[in-house]
């Protein structure tokens, strides 16, 4: 199967101090990936380097086979739910403009207005947002402001998500609903996903993969396969994990010496 | 009203409408200081022209220019804030500009070509009528490019980031920004004055802000704004004989304090 997402040897710093080092991953289509790891791990950074926001200082990242700085055709197929701490909180938009922005990325067809309004107006449906269109940005809870977000990043369809730490936020009603989604668009068409999030208990049950990053990727495997040597590198001390899937209930201890 | 004052209340509303279209821009942008010290950065671009004898304007908005792109580039390179770089390079060109034209008075009596002192609080003197085929231009222009990209400006000013992943030109519209406002500023110094322009370009996008929260609707109030403050006070200015850049300013300001108390109501 093609991977949708490849990083060859990358490693990345912020002046001196190193961000990623020589992380090495590829995901394939349909696959959703959790992205965990301590903060300062290189989580968000993994992300900006696939956005093409940042270039790697050494190796090389490819998004659907492109160099994500240089080449376009990318960012058709791409979604983006960023942190939410990172909007002007009073700017004058309407949560519907905000989604119809998702229809900005280059390369994608032209639409006549009514066909980005419909497309917009579906988006903001498929979130439970769709009587909500007309309030303003500032007027928007924290739960509703991810919702237009997520609907910002999936009103063109594409073929990858990334999502930096979407539940932030977010209770808990908010966080499975946004499961649910997510479970839906994977079933209607080889969505592949990327989620970042601190929380490993959260993302565990509905990832395929689980990627563990702290500078390296210290883990990149089935969920169940992860062990608590594995986490203990991730988190730089002894962390246990209870999964909360469809199997029992079971617990990775790693070796405390306490 | 006087016929011969036509030309500069147009140039005013035409001026006016520039600034005010621009002003949303230039307020969620954050360039509020940027404009400032863009215009402050214009007195070493008046005060060289009146030294070395050569046209006011064509300098002073190089001069603008130089700053405001000079400011747009120099904290990508040398890991300096926007802000310690205006107020570094306001500081040099405020006191570059002094010294030039106070040598300049010294050594020429008559002050052929004006003083500096009309340019800092504008003129109504020094407004032609080829300024206002100069500021019809520029107005048209600013409003053809919010019209334009408007959806594309409000995702860049919204959510730069996102605007940078989606493939548009960030790079390309900063520095578009900061040119339209360097040449705004330099268009702006005859009627408002160096060291009052900055209060047109800020003033009616905070207020408009305060006023409604729909992006649109802030743009054409701003626009408003800004045309009937500068009419106003280009009448009162010539009516009265004093410089029209402290009354529009002021009106400005007057506008804004009722837009505050309202807002604080609502």
């Amino acid at each position: 199967m093609d991977n949708v997402v490849s990083l060859e040897h990358v490693s990345f710093r912020y002046g001196s101090t190193t961000a990623l080092e020589d992380v090495s991953l590829s995901v394939e289509a349909g696959v959703f990936v959790g992205l965990i790891g301590p903060n300062g791990g290189g989580k968000s950074t993994m992300l900006r380097l696939l956005l093409g926001l940042e270039e790697p200082h050494n190796g090389t990242v490819r998004v659907f086979g492109q160099n994500p700085v240089s080449d376009h055709d990318w960012r058709r197929k791409v979604g983006h739910v960023p942190q939410q701490r990172e909007f002007a909180p009073r700017f004058p938009v309407t949560a519907e403009q905000v989604v119809s922005m998702g229809l900005l990325a280059r390369g994608l067809p032209a639409r006549t207005a009514n066909e980005e309004h419909e497309l917009t107006h579906r988006a903001l449906e498929r979130v439970g947002m769709g009587d909500q269109a007309h309030r303003p940005w500032w007027a928007l809870s924290g739960g509703q402001k991810q919702r237009v977000l997520i609907a910002r990043a999936m009103v063109h369809e594409p073929e990858l998500l990334l999502l930096d730490e979407p539940t932030v936020g977010v209770d808990a009603r908010g966080q499975d609903q946004m499961n649910t989604w997510l479970a839906e668009w994977r079933k209607e068409r080889a969505l592949t996903v990327i989620l970042v999030s601190h929380d490993i208990g959260a993302i565990s049950p509905i990832c395929d993969r689980l990627a563990c990053l702290n500078l390296q990727l210290h883990f990149h495997d089935r969920p169940e396969h992860l062990s608590g040597e594995a986490l203990e590198k991730t988190y730089g001390c002894p962390a246990e994990l209870v999964f909360h899937d469809h199997s029992m209930p079971h617990r990775v201890v790693g070796k405390h010496e306490h | 009203m006087n016929i011969e004052l036509w030309p500069m209340v147009l140039a005013a509303v035409l001026l006016g409408i520039a600034c005010g279209a621009q002003s949303f821009v230039v307020v969620h942008r954050r360039l509020a200081f940027m404009g400032h010290g863009a215009s402050h950065g214009m007195i070493a671009g008046v005060g060289l022209a009146l030294y070395m004898h050569w046209p006011v304007f064509p300098v002073a908005l190089l001069s603008a220019l130089l700053f405001s792109l000079g400011v747009g580039i120099l904290p990508k390179r040398d890991d300096m804030s926007s802000d310690s770089a205006i107020g570094i390079m306001l500081s040099a060109a405020v006191a570059f500009g002094l010294l030039l034209a106070g040598v300049h008075e010294q050594v020429h009596d008559d002050c052929g070509g004006g003083h500096l002192e009309e340019f800092l609080v504008g003129s109504l003197d020094q407004v032609f009528v080829g300024d206002v085929y100069f500021l019809a231009a520029l107005a048209l222009g600013v409003l053809t490019l919010l019209a334009v990209y408007w959806r594309q400006i409000l995702l860049f000013l919204f959510d730069p980031e996102g605007a940078r992943v989606a493939g548009l030109q960030v790079r390309a519209l900063h520095l578009g920004s900061l040119a339209i406002l360097a040449i705004t500023i330099a268009l702006a110094m005859k009627i408002a004055g160096v060291l009052l322009v900055g209060a047109l370009i800020i003033i009616p996008g905070v207020t408009a802000g305060l006023l409604t929260q729909r992006a649109s609707a802030v743009v054409i109030g701003a626009t408003t704004m800004g045309a009937t403050a500068a009419a106003i006070g280009t009448v009162a200015a010539a009516q009265w004989e004093l410089p029209p850049g402290p009354i529009i300013v002021l009106l400005l300001f007057g506008v804004f304090l009722v837009a505050r108390l309202f807002a604080r109501g609502r």
